[in-house]
């Protein structure tokens, strides 16, 4: 079934490009480009990931100011290509199934390493491993069973990954290493970062206790990442899972799940979980990056990478470009009017991320500052971010009717359960 | 980010469902229903002012994916999960002088919890109490964290349509004489009250209102009380997230939660026909009445909405003003068959493992019907569980 449709889509493919009197794009190559997309942003992924194992591996080797400044840089460097993978959540079950182990959050910082108890608390109701210390613990109970922590490993770490069932437990991916790159952010809503010291890491002139073990844990962390990612790559590729099951859908549910990943993560997800409810609650701790206040930029590409998505094409961190036949020209075709409100909706957004992460990036204010409270400048930024993302999803959903397709969005009023409906 | 257990994802045709000017508020209303709050004071102003006194910092952990959780003894006389509570009050509803409402079992650095559940072959009781002896006409009453799908189209059900079925003088002398629960409201009018278990929260608002004031221990503006449920003057002395005109918790922040609650779909069932012959024969569908008519269609929630008395042996204990211990709002019965699978426990405290334990119970009102599904034949009272269990 599978080598069937890709013949037809590779057929639909060549016939595109070889008679242009039949220009109209092909759902089946659409879908296909999706797929090539996915593979791209993950592989370039990957590629960042193994930068910010050689800077994690060399700080390890060497603790100072430069080795660790380095380190963080190639955090971020990685953050960029990862963020824009996002667009794949929420309708490919092999992403949403796998995504946890690297982008879960928020996580009980207090599982992995010391804490400042004085406002991060020594207990929590729900969650018995809230400050549990893996990095100072080499022994830990998770219900009846025990943890051995002698040696962090990538196995131990796996264990540790929502352990006792809460979801906190983030014990692997990006933010558990953003965590032990920046330790944590004690500033609130005022200026600064975490402020973890190199000799964090550092055997010979420890700070802070088990130096050797926190560069274990890290060093852990940053391997599992590698494979982790390297598991999406695999399953994005030619005869990779995730690949086959949005290919081998229909022509409209495999378009419909692109849209439902776009709509859902501008909707529910990004402009309200993660940005409106930080705002309304002026809550430092709802940022996405805490730890490192990169939570702009992990914003900015996210909306990035769903423009990349629509429009089918992606441009690499090394300037290797991917590109085929898309959405944004499909929907051109058959949703004209529609789909020229949709790409007016994703740049108004991009300009107001832009907004966001100008001020944040030129070291004016970073945006747990500018969802703080009586920051009325702040807010307003924020707030039209949120407002944006919100008419992005209402021009997704103009398209999805055009298109004639039916799709679930996150976190969203429904026709079909009328109560919602005044 | 991963995505916490509960997923409202609706279905919807996209045409407008997102103008409808509710923009984000059921997505935010999830966040804060998972959120565990902090005491002040905090960092951040809109997010502070748990206990002195509460239950639980998050309401999802007592409503875990909005569904009545297992109930499994911790050993030490109370149970694992904390989706269990004890509500205090003499026979007429007026609460214990010293403990308020509820006990709270747990407090914030620097203040005693009011004492702990405990579990006998008696049944619930308290212990370790920190104030001291409760009054002697304390009652106290154990209560499940209630399932919370379904909500918006309980809300929906016009007042008429509830009206239609009380008879509380008993005119038809069916014995069965369900009542309204008329709550005053602060201008002096009458509101229906058709939430909780004694009928008596007029709104999803006011439900989870109550719910900040008694489990979380925060004020809104329709609880103002900064300490929650505490009386004694440490509470009233300790910091707090708000002041009487500006709440711990916004009322922005109260609709966003009632509206997510408001948009969680009822619990689907499985029924056969055979089954709801029976369940009406034997007169259960009296107060269970299986289909409430709303503006947005058929409200199939099993219950009246009235309060009836079911006799001594379900005496809750506590009650709340002008509900007798032993009168209940009729429970719906949606959902059952996720409560089964959960091995929640049924009836107000979970004491009853399974449906025909918790017909047993049924008295007063329910007497006469529960007499009839006694007199039936092995195989019509079995089909008949059935049928309840797959509700």
């Amino acid at each position: 079934m599978h080598s069937f449709r890709t013949m037809i889509s590779a057929a639909a493919l060549s016939v595109a490009l070889a008679a242009p009197v039949t220009a109209a794009t092909q759902p089946d190559a659409v879908v296909a480009t999706y797929a090539d997309v996915a593979e791209a942003i993950y592989s370039d992924s990957l590629v960042t990931a193994k930068a910010l194992q050689k800077a994690v591996d060399a700080l390890i080797a060497a603790p100072s100011d430069e080795t660790l400044k380095a380190a963080r840089e190639a955090w971020k460097a990685a953050r960029a290509p990862y963020q824009q993978s996002e667009g794949y959540r929420f309708g490919n079950a092999i992403v949403d199934d796998w995504e946890g182990k690297v982008n879960a959050w928020p996580l009980d910082e207090g599982l992995i390493d010391y804490v400042e108890t004085k406002s991060y608390g020594e207990t929590s109701d729900e969650n018995p491993l809230y400050a549990a210390n893996v990095i100072a613990n080499k022994k830990l109970r998770v219900g009846k069973d025990e943890i051995d922590a002698t040696t962090i490993n990538t196995e131990v770490l796996q264990s540790l990954q929502e352990a006792g069932g809460v979801e906190s437990n983030v014990a692997t991916g990006y933010h558990a290493i953003e965590f032990l790159l920046w330790g944590q952010d004690l500033n609130g809503t005022d200026a600064g970062a975490g402020e973890r010291k190199a000799s964090d890491f550092d055997t010979k002139n420890c700070t802070n206790g088990n130096c050797d073990r926190r560069a274990q844990y890290l060093k852990a962390a940053t391997d599992l990442l590698i494979s982790d990612l390297e598991e999406i790559v695999a399953a994005w590729g030619k005869d990779g899972d995730a690949r086959k099951d949005v290919t081998g859908k229909s022509a409209d549910d495999g378009l419909a799940t692109i849209l439902t990943g776009l709509g859902s993560l501008s909707y529910g997800e990004l402009a309200g979980e993660r940005i409106k409810l930080g705002l309304i609650l002026h809550d430092p701790e709802e940022e996405h990056d805490c730890f490192s206040d990169n939570t702009h930029n992990s914003h900015y590409y996210d909306q990035m990478g769903m423009i990349a998505i629509y429009n089918g094409k992606y441009t690499a961190s090394d300037g290797k470009v991917t590109e085929g036949p898309s959405l944004a020209a499909y929907a051109a075709e058959k949703a004209p009017e529609e789909a020229k409100a949709l790409d007016a909706a994703f740049d108004e957004t991009a300009a107001a991320m832009k907004v966001m992460k100008d001020r944040a990036d030129s070291g004016k204010e970073a945006y747990d500052q500018m969802i703080g409270e009586g920051n009325a400048e702040g807010n307003k930024i924020v707030q039209d971010v949120v407002d944006s993302l919100v008419a992005q999803a209402r021009a997704i959903e103009a398209v999805v009717a055009k298109l004639g397709l039916k799709i679930e969005l996150e976190g969203s009023d429904s026709l079909d359960n009328p109560t919602a409906v005044q | 980010m991963r995505k916490a257990g509960i997923t409202v994802a609706v279905l919807f045709a996209a045409t407008g469902a997102l103008a409808g000017g509710r923009d984000l508020s059921i997505a935010i209303g999830k966040a804060l229903f998972e959120r565990a709050w902090v005491p002040a004071p905090s960092s951040t102003l809109a997010n502070d002012g748990l206990g002195p006194l509460f239950n639980a910092r998050a309401c999802s952990a007592c409503h875990q994916g909005l569904d009545r959780a297992a109930r499994i003894p911790d050993g030490q006389g109370g149970f694992t999960h904390q989706g269990t509570v004890v509500k205090l009050s003499d026979a007429d509803g007026r609460h214990d002088p010293s403990y308020g409402g509820q006990l709270q079992t747990a407090s914030i650095p620097g203040f005693e919890p009011e004492g702990r559940i405990t579990m006998t072959d008696a049944g619930a009781g308290v212990g370790d109490l920190s104030f001291g002896p409760m009054a002697d006409e304390t009652r106290a009453g154990l209560r499940a964290a209630p399932a919370l799908r379904g909500l918006g189209l309980l809300a929906a059900v016009p007042e008429e349509a509830v009206l239609a079925n009380a008879d509380p003088d008993d005119r038809n002398g069916d014995g069965i004489s369900g009542r309204p629960n008329w709550i005053a409201s602060p201008d002096g009018s009458h509101r229906l009250g058709r939430f909780g278990l004694k009928a008596s929260g007029v709104s999803l608002a006011a439900q989870t209102e109550l719910a900040f004031a008694m489990d979380l221990g925060m004020s809104t503006l329709g609880q103002p009380a900064l300490a929650g449920d505490c009386l004694n003057e440490t509470c009233r002395a300790a910091p707090h997230g708000g002041t009487l005109t500006e709440p711990e918790i916004r009322h922005d922040l109260v609709a966003m939660l009632a509206d997510y609650l408001a948009n969680v779909p009822p619990p689907e069932s499985m029924t056969t026909l055979e089954g709801e012959k029976l369940f009406a024969a034997a007169g259960c569908a009296s107060c269970h009445v299986p289909s409430l008519p709303s503006s947005h269609g058929e409200v199939r929630a099993f219950s009246d909405l009235l309060l009836h008395d079911l006799g001594d042996s379900l005496d809750g204990g506590a009650t709340e003003p002008g509900v007798a211990p032993t009168e209940w709002r009729t429970a719906p019965l949606w959902g059952m068959s996720r409560a089964i699978a959960a091995k929640s426990g049924l009836l107000h405290d979970g004491r009853a493992a399974g449906v025909a334990e918790a017909i047993a119970l049924h008295g007063g009102e329910a007497s006469a019907a529960r007499a009839r599904y006694d007199a039936m034949k092995d195989t019509d009272r079995a089909a008949l569980v059935r049928y309840v269990e797959g509700l």
